[in-house]
Formats: structure tokens, sequence, C-alpha cells
């Protein structure tokens, strides 16, 4: 998918990575251990439950601006080891930085209801990140 | 009250912001920022109110002299001096009050921070605003790793 064009193809950009982000969090945390590894197993579905709320209200907000919100694709690439808890939480980390600058990309093409939208997913994720491990930035995102 | 002249402060910030507030439409990841095709300078006031909340809040953070918050006001510096320097501001810190506690320290951050992320919301420039709003992330970041 291309990056440019009106607010609401950042918006649907922005769809589609959440798409992508509910799908590979599911993967993860089939993949994680309640019992071995408790507080990433609490990290992993936090984080898939937010991507989830933030995939509908991106659905809603598309919908509401007249669009038709772009479908989840049937599948999405995952790494092909993810049997541990260092590959899992990597593979955490780097979708939350590509989540933030995604967010960011967001806020840099609209306006109003929807940029506060961005900027408040981009705050949370940017402290997502340290969560697995992430080190807090000087500019999270860009 | 600082002393500052218009001119020289607008300069400033043309030549720190010059690619978002002139140029406005590429983001700093490469992606083209649409819906947002600023003005020249049309951002300048607001560059400028941000960039005094900053400097205040780092002046606050500095005068600093409870017993062990050097080390939770030096990242902080750190941070606000790099922003700053994005921003292209280099006005004086008004007078205030210094924190006493840790608290007081990160209750004066959630305050930048609210009034960053306020501020992306307001920017004509969307390259501006992705600055700010990642400028209140990178606060937000701190905050959560301070002992």
């Amino acid at each position: 998918m291309t990056r440019s064009g009106s607010p609401l193809d950042a918006l649907q950009t922005t769809l589609a990575a959440e798409h992508a982000a509910v799908f590979v969090y599911g993967a993860l945390g089939a993949q994680t251990s309640q019992s071995a590894t408790p507080q990433l197993f609490a990290d992993v579905t936090d984080a898939y439950t937010t991507h989830q709320q933030r995939r509908d209200a991106l659905i809603a907000i598309i919908e509401d601006a007249g669009g038709d919100p772009v479908a989840a694709q049937a599948g999405y690439e995952l790494p092909e080891d993810l049997s541990t808890p260092a590959a899992v939480t990597g593979r955490a980390l780097r979708l939350e930085q590509g989540a933030a600058s995604t967010y960011a990309f967001l806020v840099a093409s609209t306006t109003g209801r929807e940029r506060s939208w961005g900027v408040d997913a981009l705050v949370d994720t940017a402290v997502r990140e340290l969560r697995f491990g992430g080190r807090p930035e000087t500019l999270p995102g860009l | 009250m600082p002393h500052r002249s218009p001119l020289s402060r607008r300069t400033v910030v043309v030549g720190g912001l010059g690619g978002l507030l002139v140029g406005g439409a590429v983001s700093a990841c490469g992606s083209q920022s649409s819906g947002t095709t600023p003005a020249a300078g049309s951002d300048t006031d607001l560059v400028d109110e941000v960039g005094q909340a900053i400097a205040d809040t780092l002046g606050r953070i500095r005068a600093a002299r409870g017993a062990g918050l050097r080390p939770v006001v030096r990242p902080f510096a750190r941070l606000h001096d790099a922003h700053l320097k994005k921003l292209g501001w280099s006005g004086s810190a008004r007078r205030s009050g210094a924190p006493a506690t840790r608290d007081d320290v990160l209750a004066d951050e959630r305050r930048l921070q609210a009034h960053l992320a306020r501020a992306a919301g307001e920017a004509d420039s969307g390259a501006l605003a992705q600055v700010l709003a990642s400028m209140a992330a990178a606060i937000a970041q701190q905050v959560a790793v301070t002992p």
C-alpha cells in the first residue's frame, strides 16, 4: 500500500497495519506460555486487545468518513522461529516500532479528531515499546 | 521575561524547522504528509509557544535541588535540550518554582506532554504535528522508565 494521498488513504494505511498487528499478536500469543512467562503473556495479550480496539475504531472512523475499510489479508508473514521468549519479544518490539511510524504518518496526514486519535496511539505505542525491550528515544516513530 | 527579537526568533525557527514549516510535506520517515500544506511560517507562533513551554520546564527541573533528584532530572533535561534543538528554539526560560520531589518533576513532565499533544493537534503543518506528537511520546517513555 502506498503512503500517499488523502487523509482517508492514511487512515486506510493505518487500518491495514492494525490488521497485520492483530494477526501477528495472535500468533505471538499462541507461542507464549502463561505459566512460564506470565509477564510476557500479559503484555502480548494486552497488546493484542489494544490493536483489536484500534482496528475496530479505525473501521468506524473510515466508515464515518464515507470510506470502505480495507479488509485483512488472508495471512501475514511471520518469522520462522518464534519458539523463544526472546524471539516473541523481539517481534513484538519491531511491530510496535512499525506501528509508531504508522501513527506518526497518520498524525502528519490528518487533522482534527483523526489526528488526535493518531497522537494518542503514538504515545501509547511508544510506551508499549518499553515493555518489549525498547528504550526511550528522542523522537519515537520518526 | 525573556528578551528575544521576534525577527530573530522567526529566523531561528525557520532555520531549525524549515523543512517542516515551509516545505511542509515530507515527514521524517520519508512519507508524504497529505492534506496539510501550510503557508510559510504559519506555525511560527505555535513553535514559539511550544519552545517556551519546553524551556520553562527545562529551567524548572534544572533548578531542582531535592535529594536524589539528579538521576530523575538528567534524562529529561537531555531530552528537552534535543527537542529545543529540533525546534531551533533558543530563547530563555521564564522564572518559576523548581520541583521539590520526584513526583513534582513527573507532574511537570506530564503537563508538558499534554501541552505537546495538544499543540500537535493545532499545527497547520502535518510534518510539524508529527514532530510534536513524537516529542510528547518521548516524554511519556521517559516518565515510564523513571525510577
